[in-house]
């Protein structure tokens, strides 16, 4: 029925769009904005003779309506050398905008930034980054890092050092879905989460999405982490290569015909060489590396047909002594063909691939064995821009998406007494169609809605267990075990998720937003670490598994001055949380075939408040934001095992009130920059103990309840010093010097009870990264 | 130069463990009942004392308490105060349990009654045998501050895991063993100058090794298990002449592992990364009249198969130094010059 009722709905906009004709007086420009190595620009602001204005699309597409006359046509963007030209409107139109990159010429003084969020478009809630901004932020171990400069976003924290996961307004690390241009990453760590999966180097912008999410956009409740890479570029072949102590990284791209384009990059970490050089054994011992790859092809058939291939592949290893060592893989592919239908309808089609290996291996005596696991994602999506109609932007489209995940196949070997155990694969289909119209009212009115509806299959071949009612789910209380074949469907669950945000312009400088969005997630990561970690396992939703379902209101105002000097935006959000996910204490979360037994469900909600305040010109920019919020959790089962803290609210693990990030960028001297960037956050909840006591002859720590207290606050400044390029004849040379963690700040990790010899028993807290870490880089590009 | 830089930076790297303040306003007190009640008599003790704040390190025990266990079966054994907060069986040596029978733990405090969950005593399951390999582990001895990297014995079992029902394991230990020290050498703590002792150089200690080690047959069920590590046990100080380890292997409850799997991953919790949160341990014990009240600690009731071995010090595999203790023997904790029977 629901099908029904959004294909009808579709057909009606597309049909109204094509129904109603333009004005006769006047005539459809469209256009495409493009960087000067062809990769097509998103958001750029495109005016005509300073009084009609459109934004470009994902596909740097735009499209206006204009009586017959002489423009000027005015275009910029963040990096680029604003582009003006005059164009005569004499008929239908379709024009290309080629913007030519600011460090051309170092003389002109660079934005530092696009504006965080445009004051003339509905989203809200979301942040763009690009590269040349990221690689100036101070880098740990000579990367700049992606998620780490996601971490100083507003509504952002950091999950700790040592690991890639982040929060987004009181959501956790799986609530993030995290693409690498348009491929779900399910593990974007590199090294302990020192470094993630993005090479820097080749990066061309990434934006989060955290509210007023587009009806394109879902599959997770918290936040959408958009990735693209750079395309190679149309001009000639270049050569970059990036040195830092323990990493280096070479990356080729240019054009290989007329039509094609390539970019391959390689990076590879060596940290070993470092630890050999340690005293002490355990570290001696261990031993990690990684290494990736990106391969991507563009080609150009004609003027109305693109197709782009993004692959992706990574491996990585460490190594405790004498004990364990896992692995895992990243196979990520993205091809997609992009077709022009008209000047004003465009279609994309995608098919990704995105598969995660895992294997641990254990190599006591007695105990040998192998433990993979993994997921494959399959994913096919097509979506439509539509702009023919006057003033509206269309998006529509649809997406299939087959998730295969292995549980977990322990095989032994050797001298091994464990049997082989291999749980069932979970297996489930996940099929989406939205349809999205931005349109503009009138000068201070711009609307979006969308709507989007998710509908997702578990299926066999499956193992179900019925647990008796009124008892808690153990594995003692299965009372039937239900068998479903291969291809069966287990269970289903389906919705629908408005979306809609609204604009109105208080002034010319100013706009007040308000959006809605519900969103649904059919997978989540049963970890009971606070990390991603190799050891957790992917879970579909299934017959004891709800989907997760958020709603999220917020109001926004913000403010730029004419000239983009100061940006100023607030935002308040409130979000329910809906079959929010925790675990039983002392849960069994490896190889456990009855693992909703150990798994415990209830609702949340969250709420705070986002300030940002964002200079883009001049010798000094930066930002500084500053969030206050609240995420709170409620499990309240039908017995006492199955309720946390007698069924009242508690702070989730995500839970830190405060936080502030200040991002200075100095120009220091002609070719030097410093820059500096603080954060302070509350410390995270933590289940802390009560008393201690005698047990055994050993001494333990009495934790009641959860989260009743927190680990001490986060805190952290790193600096760098960036070298601008030097150019020569032949290449152009960067580099940096950084220390992160300036002050050397003991930021606690975790909290634990310890006891030594004569001594109470009391708390310590452990901290990974407790001292100044100075590191250099270097790249050249020929 | 460069790699002195190098092992500076990485050094930073490395995670680090400071204290922290606690809010001490919620802390609390709670009874901790350990009890143990199995076919073997001399292994059956109570013990009860209550936890304390994180600000006062003194134990403190529950010496008034009136304790007994009984069964389904009409049994009633009563426990007596002894030291220490350890109650044992009054009846001695025929104080023991039988496997297929339920028993459970009462105790009144003042005018609190507390109650344990019935628990059904399980059948021991045999050790088949008793291996030695050697390793090297952290372990600290009673009295060190902090744990050190010491060559020992990881102690091994095999047993015959019985693929019918699910079973669940934990071993506990007592040990015998000879030392011979060097009085001699002694050094005058206060005057830093040597004060040979004439006696005494040979002694025997006599020590209950207690771990939470347990095991459950989710990935072994119906397999011959072996090399089921049960123990360390470093060449220092127990293996420098003669040791006589004996080793009790106790079939245990669903319950009672859960609860024993959950203490032994807060003690080798580090909080790491990889390392779950800290999670409340839920005991089997409360008080009827007020079931709001935590009880801490569990009443375990399991089936015992014993096993023996002696390892003397001349058969080692491994070139352990001899044991230096450059004192009268009788000044280790514990020791007698009196050689037990049949040694």
């Amino acid at each position: 029925m629901l099908h029904r009722i959004l294909i009808v709905f579709l057909i009606l906009l597309v049909q109204q769009g094509f129904a109603q004709q333009p004005d006769s007086k006047k005539y459809k420009i469209t256009g495409t904005v493009k960087g000067a190595w062809g990769e097509r620009l998103e958001g750029a602001y495109v005016v005509f003779s300073q009084d009609k204005s459109a934004l470009s699309d994902k596909q740097g597409r735009f499209s206006i309506a204009l009586s017959k006359g002489t423009y000027e046509v005015n275009c910029q963007f963040i990096g680029m050398a604003p582009f003006r030209e005059t164009i005569v409107v004499t008929e239908d139109k379709d024009i290309v905008l080629t913007l030519v990159p600011r460090n051309f010429d170092l003389k002109v003084v660079e934005v530092t930034a696009r504006p965080t969020t445009g004051i003339n478009s509905t989203n809200m809630g979301s942040s763009y980054i690009d590269q040349k901004l990221m690689t100036r932020m101070p880098k740990l171990l000579g990367e700049a890092d992606v998620i780490r400069t996601v971490s100083t976003l507003p509504g952002v924290v950091n999950a700790g050092e040592g690991t890639s996961g982040f929060f987004v307004r009181g959501g956790s690390a799986d609530q993030n879905l995290v693409l690498m241009d348009d491929a779900p990453i399910f593990n974007s760590n590199h090294l302990f989460g020192f470094f993630s999966v993005y090479n820097p180097d080749i990066l061309k912008s990434f934006t989060l999405h955290r509210s007023g999410i587009s009806a394109r956009y879902g599959s997770r409740i918290s936040s959408i982490l958009d990735v693209s890479l750079r395309d190679g570029n149309e001009d000639k072949m270049q050569y970059e290569i990036g040195l830092s102590p323990i990493t280096a990284k070479f990356s080729m791209d240019g054009p290989i015909s007329e039509k094609l384009t390539m970019l391959v990059a390689l990076r590879g970490a060596y940290p070993n060489y470092v630890m050999k050089l340690f005293p002490s054994k355990n570290i001696k011992k261990s031993s990690g590396h990684f290494y990736d790859g990106n391969l991507k092809f563009k080609y150009k058939l004609d003027e109305k047909n693109s197709l782009t291939f993004s692959g992706y592949h990574s491996g990585d290893g460490f190594k405790f002594p004498n004990d364990t060592t896992y692995q895992w893989t990243n196979t990520l592919g993205t091809l997609k063909w992009n077709h022009l239908f008209s000047n004003d309808f465009t279609g994309t089609a995608t098919a990704v691939k995105s598969i995660y290996k895992n294997k641990v291996e254990g190599i006591s005596t007695g105990e040998e064995f192998e433990l993979r696991s993994g997921i494959d994602l399959s994913q096919f999506k097509v979506d439509f821009g539509y702009f023919g109609k006057e003033n509206h932007q269309v998006d529509f489209g649809a997406e299939v998406s087959l998730y295969a995940i292995e549980p977990g196949d322990l095989v032994p070997y050797g001298t091994s007494s464990l049997n082989r155990r291999t749980l069932q694969d979970d297996k489930g289909l996940e099929s989406v169609a939205f349809i999205n119209d931005e349109f503009k009212l009138n000068d201070k009115f711009s609307v979006s809605v969308g709507l989007r509806y998710s509908h997702f299959a578990k299926i066999g071949p499956s193992v179900t267990y019925v647990y008796a009612e009124g008892q808690p789910r153990s594995d003692l209380n299965i009372i039937d075990t239900l068998y479903y074949s291969s291809g069966n469907v287990v269970q289903t669950y389906h919705g629908l998720e408005p979306r809609a945000s609204v604009k109105y312009s208080l002034s010319e400088a100013s706009s007040f937003k308000i959006g809605y969005s519900r969103t649904r997630q059919y997978i989540q990561l049963i970890s009971n670490t606070a990390a991603i970690t190799p050891v957790d396992v992917w879970k579909l939703s299934n017959k004891h598994i709800e989907p997760q379902v958020s709603d999220q209101v917020s109001v926004g105002y913000f403010f730029m001055e004419p000239e983009s000097m100061y940006e100023y935006s607030w935002e308040v959000y409130y979000k329910n949380l809906y079959n929010q996910v925790d675990y039983k204490d002392g849960a069994t979360i490896l190889l456990n075939p009855s693992l909703e037994s150990d798994l415990l469900f209830g609702d949340g909600y969250a709420y705070g408040s986002e300030w940002l305040v964002k200079k883009n010109l001049g010798r000094m920019r930066g930002w500084v934001s500053f969030t206050y919020s609240r995420s709170l959790r409620k499990i309240a089962g039908a017995t006492k095992a199955e309720t946390i803290n007698d069924g009242e609210y508690y702070p989730s693990n995500y839970d830190k009130p405060l936080n502030l990030n200040v991002f200075v960028d100095y120009h220091l001297w002609p070719n030097w920059k410093v820059s500096g960037n603080f954060t302070y956050n509350t410390g995270r909840p933590v289940t802390a103990a009560d008393s201690w006591y005698w047990f055994q002859g050993q001494i333990f720590s009495n934790y009641a309840g959860r989260n009743q207290q927190r680990m001490p606050d986060y805190h952290r400044l790193d600096v760098s010093l960036n070298r601008e390029i030097i150019k020569t004849d032949k290449a152009e040379y960067s580099g940096s010097l950084s220390v992160y963690n300036v002050y050397g700040r003991k930021n606690a990790y975790s909290m634990l009870y310890q006891h030594y010899y004569g001594e109470s028993p009391s708390a310590y807290k452990l901290s990974v990264l407790g001292a100044p870490v100075p590191s250099i880089n270097f790249n050249v590009k020929f | 130069m460069l790699k002195r830089i190098l092992t500076f930076a990485l050094v930073l790297l490395m995670g680090c463990i400071d204290p922290v303040d606690v809010d001490l306003d919620t802390q609390k007190k709670h009874l901790v009942v350990e009890g143990y009640f199995t076919n073997e008599a001399k292994l059956n003790y109570v013990r009860l004392s209550y936890s304390q704040p994180h600000s006062v390190p003194y134990n403190e025990f529950e010496k008034g308490a009136i304790v007994f266990v009984s069964s389904d079966a009409g049994e009633r054994y009563s426990f007596r105060y002894d030291k220490a907060g350890y109650y044992y069986p009054e009846a001695g040596a025929m104080a023991y349990g039988v496997p297929g029978n339920t028993y459970w733990l009462n105790i009144s405090v003042g005018n609190k009654l507390y109650q344990s969950a019935p628990v059904k005593m399980q059948e021991p399951l045999p050790i088949d045998s008793v291996h030695f390999e050697v390793d090297e582990q952290t372990y600290a001895f009673e009295g060190v501050r902090e744990n050190q990297l010491y060559m020992g014995y990881n102690v091994l079992v095999d047993y015959k895991d019985p693929a019918e029902y699910k079973n669940f394991l934990r071993w506990s230990f007592s040990t015998q063993y000879e030392v011979n020290t060097q009085p001699w050498d002694f050094i005058d703590p206060w005057s830093g100058q040597p004060a040979p002792k004439e006696c005494c150089i040979q002694c025997f200690l006599h020590e209950k090794l207690e771990l939470l080690r347990v095991a459950d047959d989710r990935l072994v069920n119906g397999r011959d298990v072996k090399n089921q590590a049960v123990l360390f046990m470093p060449f220092e100080k127990y293996l420098a002449v003669k040791n006589k380890l004996t080793i009790y292997q106790h079939s245990i409850t669903q319950e009672a592992y859960d609860f024993f799997r959950i203490l032994e991953q807060q003690k080798n919790s580090t909080g790491t990364v990889f390392d779950p949160p800290p999670a409340e341990v839920k005991g089997n014990i409360k008080n009827p009249a007020n079931e709001e009240e935590q009880v801490l600690g569990f009443f375990d009731v399991s089936g015992v198969s014993v096993k023996q071995v002696t390892i003397l010090r001349s058969e080692l595999t491994y070139p352990a130094p001899p044991y230096k203790y450059p004192d009268n023997c009788e000044a280790l904790k514990g020791a007698t010059r009196q050689m037990p029977e049949g040694w």
